[in-house]
């Protein structure tokens, strides 16, 4: 991934320094031809991430219990849109500040578009429109908070959680973001994180598992030594989102070329989109083999988990493995969410969905499984995991337990008995359905 | 109602003396006696839910003009089994099962038992159990019909 947002108006001007001369003549595809396209690719991927925000929807609506899908619904529309303001006021110049120190780039800096009919010589041409460029890394912190709103579901109160989205999506996620992608000193170091198995996913996972650390389990999930298991409301809306979330993914890691106007940037894309779909694929075989070998059964909740790890795993290089490298990448996803599903029960950390094992732990895989292609060190990879880990973990806990101590991040426990939909919300998400 | 109740228990498969005060009823008193028909028996039946088809077609086969079935959760000496989730073994304390209820004459109760028992029947646990029960009156809402006439 290319590693500063490029707003030099200056460069597209000594770029084309005819433009500005003779106004008269326009210019020609040859100049303006790459930065159409790549905007047009962050349109096209920037709507597909934005989709994904659907999936997350309908994959935790799927997996939560029938009277918590109400919450989650609203949890899911409003981190959403609080992240699409976050990000405008605070996150989206804060993670791209241009010349900066390296760690924490400018404070409360509004996104401002280009001009309204921007002339070419006034334009980035070198690059996309700004308006493509912020839509599309708006649509991606997104991606971040809704994983977390899975793995904390079904207990958490609702105003709580979404000033979490507000300081993750406006602070957290932008800070930690621009010491990769904002040229900081993660990037100088040499890591390498092409769409964002650490910076999004593992940011996500920390997140996550802080919140779920803080709120503790579900009642009556660990009971007397023993994994009470919840099972979700309705799988075929927890399938749908996931294909909804595979399709999302390959905006995510084909617009994260961040160009279009050359041959090799455009076949480039492409070769993203096939390696992309492998992983998935390979990640949902794996988990499905596995858990008819383990359980006598195929797991289906873990087959969508599977694919899903996959997608994260090969989400740090999308790019440059073969088919077979990605279809090896994702494959050891799948293996990851099938054993630590179980082992964070063991530990007893209740993660509803499963995001945790799919977006922290097949993310720092991801991570590492840069160095099989050569594009980074493990020591650098090891480095910008442990930096990633520390400070989003670090800094959620802390944001969690202010959270806890002042407002109380958790219903009470009839509250909980009873479902989040009636008791937060006052209204039910199958209100003709029979209780089951 | 209960001294009604107790006519039939004793009276078995005999038709009810249709005057009288034993069979004084709040509900039914001043009713044409006509309407009032042969007493009627309440068979619960829960079967195992894939045989609900096969015993439908055998009981109406049988005369069974109407029954009420019912989805439900329990356990009898069956007693749950385990499943996994997510890689967690639990226990299904309660196993699906479809409740059949039906009401019939007195003298066709024995038959419509046997073949619910012949036709759920798998051999293996979990197959059901059935129950007879005295019905006290049943009354046929668009005619205001009684016991058997009403069925």
């Amino acid at each position: 991934m290319k590693l500063t947002k490029s707003l030099l108006v200056g460069a597209g001007l000594t770029a084309l320094p005819t433009l500005a001369l003779a106004q008269d003549a326009a210019p020609g595809f040859d100049e303006i031809g790459p930065y159409i396209m790549t905007t047009l690719l962050f349109c096209m991927a920037g709507f597909l991430v934005f989709f994904m925000a659907a999936g997350f929807a309908m994959l935790e609506g799927g997996l939560v219990r029938g009277k918590n899908v109400t919450m989650q619904m609203t949890k899911n529309i409003a981190l959403f849109s609080i992240a699409a303001i976050m990000y405008w006021l605070i996150g989206f110049n804060l993670m791209y500040p241009g010349d900066f120190n390296g760690y924490v780039g400018t404070f409360f800096s509004p996104t401002v578009l280009d001009p309204v009919g921007v002339a070419a010589a006034d334009a980035a041409l070198d690059y996309a429109t700004v308006g493509s460029d912020f839509f599309f890394q708006l649509v991606i912190v997104a991606a971040t908070a809704s994983l977390v709103s899975g793995a904390v579901a079904e207990r958490i109160k609702l105003w709580p959680f979404l000033i979490f989205v507000v300081v993750l999506t406006g602070v957290l996620y932008p800070i930690s973001g621009s010491w990769q992608w904002g040229g900081g000193w993660v990037s100088e170091l040499g890591f390498s994180d092409f769409a964002g198995s650490t910076v999004v996913h593992s940011v996500g996972g920390w997140a996550a598992l802080a919140g779920c650390i803080v709120l503790g389990p579900r009642l009556g999930k660990y009971k007397d030594g023993k994994v009470n298991p919840m099972p979700g409301s309705n799988l075929a809306l927890a399938t749908l989102g996931t294909f909804i979330l595979w399709l999302g993914w390959f905006g995510f890691n084909g617009g994260s070329q961040l160009a279009m106007g050359t041959v090799g940037d455009v076949s480039d894309v492409s070769r993203i989109f096939d390696n992309t779909n492998m992983a998935a694929a390979a990640g949902a075989v794996t988990a499905l083999i596995l858990t008819q070998i383990l359980y006598k059964k195929p797991d289906l909740t873990m087959v969508l988990n599977g694919a899903l790890a996959g997608l994260v795993s090969i989400t740090a290089e999308p790019l440059a493995p073969s088919l077979l490298g990605s279809l090896l990448i994702g494959g050891v996803g799948g293996v990851i969410v099938v054993f630590t599903v179980p082992l964070l029960d063991k530990l007893k950390i209740d993660d509803v969905v499963g995001a945790i094992p799919v977006h922290l732990f097949a993310g720092i895989w991801g991570t590492i499984a840069v160095v099989f292609s050569g594009s980074a060190t493990l020591t650098a990879q090891i480095t910008g995991i442990v930096a990633y880990g520390v400070f989003t973990f670090v800094a959620s806990l802390i944001v969690w337990f202010i959270l806890k101590a002042v407002m109380g991040i958790r219903v009470s426990e009839e509250d909980e008995i009873a479902g989040l939909d009636m008791s937060e919300l006052g209204m039910e998400a199958y209100p003709e359905f029979s209780k089951g | 109602m209960h001294m009604r109740k107790k006519d039939a228990l004793d009276s078995a498969s005999k038709s009810l003396p249709r005057t009288g005060n034993t069979l004084f009823c709040p509900h039914t008193a001043g009713r044409p006696a006509n309407l009032r028909g042969h007493v009627v028996k309440l068979i619960i039946a829960t079967i195992k839910p894939f045989k609900l088809e096969e015993v439908r077609e055998a009981l109406t086969e049988a005369g069974v003009r109407g029954m009420m079935v019912t989805e439900i959760k329990g356990f009898g000496s069956q007693s749950g089994h385990t499943e996994i989730y997510r890689g967690a073994e639990y226990a299904v304390n309660f196993v699906p099962k479809v409740k059949i209820e039906i009401v019939v004459a007195e003298a066709m109760a024995d038959q419509i038992v046997q073949t619910i028992t012949k036709t759920a029947q798998t051999g293996k646990i979990g197959d059901g159990k059935i129950f007879v029960l005295d019905v006290e009156q049943a009354v046929r809402v668009r005619t205001g019909e009684t016991n058997d006439d009403a069925i």
